[in-house]
């Protein structure tokens, strides 16, 4: 168990869990560690793999999203539950927002470096 | 892809050899305490957008963990989530790590071996890096870009 509770917000590109044959094996037992470590931790990701688009903007579309209740004591974070409204969790659920856009529509981390840049990528 | 960025020597870096399966942060017992959040580099971003598809080499998935504070606001989730929630995002001034598996064995999917080891080291980064600190003013760090190079220490290939 760590010494400090670290709020921790947890993005990547790859999507929702989908076990390890998958676009998207990692994420889940990352997540998983640092809620085992004993950290408060969301989850934040796009609801499809958008791996090397991360940083795209779709300027037109909508961007939605639902929560996602991934299994207590699962391997690989699959067969979840999924919601339009959020509910209570027990305990050593995590609840995790899957979002129809990629990660550069709604992680700050990632607009940081564009717009230091005069507004081009690197 | 996002690279390691490798701190100074009088910084922590990733060293190579204290766990069974890959890199762990480590600090030489030399350098003596750890240092203060002034005295730590400005980290740069390298960014290469050549991949691999092939290569030994792989940048298996970026998350991304972002630290937030404690009494940071979150969003008041009462309704279907939609994009005004999502648009006051940019220069939030979280303290975020850009962390990566660079998987130097194979392709996905990884021995399970290998998930776990990376994990915990991972978390470890984490951790240690929320001690070390961003900095502040000049010396104020935006992010962290760590990978974490995963691959057997019986293994030829180099990191």
């Amino acid at each position: 168990m760590a010494s400090k509770r670290l709020r921790i917000l947890l993005t990547n590109d790859d999507g929702p869990p989908s076990g390890p044959k998958g676009p998207s094996p990692f994420v889940y037992p990352f997540a998983r560690a640092l809620v085992d470590a004993g950290h408060d931790v969301r989850v934040v990701v796009p609801s499809s793999q958008k791996s090397w688009i991360g940083k795209a903007y779709h300027i037109a579309d909508k961007c939605t999203g639902v929560f996602y209740y991934p299994p207590v004591g699962s391997d690989d974070g699959t067969g979840g539950e999924t919601r339009d409204l959020p509910r209570e969790r027990s305990d050593g659920e995590m609840e995790w927002v899957l979002l129809n856009g990629t990660p550069g529509a709604f992680d700050p981390s990632l607009s940081v470096p564009i717009e230091r840049r005069g507004g081009r990528e690197c | 892809m996002l690279t390691l960025v490798p701190l100074r020597d009088s910084h922590l870096r990733l060293g190579r050899a204290a766990q069974p399966l890959c890199a762990q942060l480590v600090r030489p017992r030399h350098l003596g305490p750890q240092p203060r959040p002034q005295q730590l580099d400005r980290v740069r971003h390298v960014v290469r957008y050549r991949r691999r598809s092939h290569g030994r080499r792989h940048c298996a998935s970026s998350p991304s963990p972002l630290l937030l504070p404690a009494q940071a606001p979150l969003p008041p989730f009462e309704r279907p989530l939609t994009l005004p929630y999502l648009s006051p995002l940019p220069q939030s001034g979280a303290n975020a790590i850009a962390l990566s598996w660079g998987l130097m064995e194979g392709w996905k999917p990884p021995p399970q071996e290998f998930v776990e080891a990376a994990t915990s080291v991972s978390r470890d980064v984490v951790e240690r890096l929320y001690d070390v600190g961003w900095g502040e003013g000049d010396e104020r760090v935006d992010v962290y870009t760590v990978n974490v190079p995963v691959r057997r220490l019986s293994s030829s290939i180099g990191c």
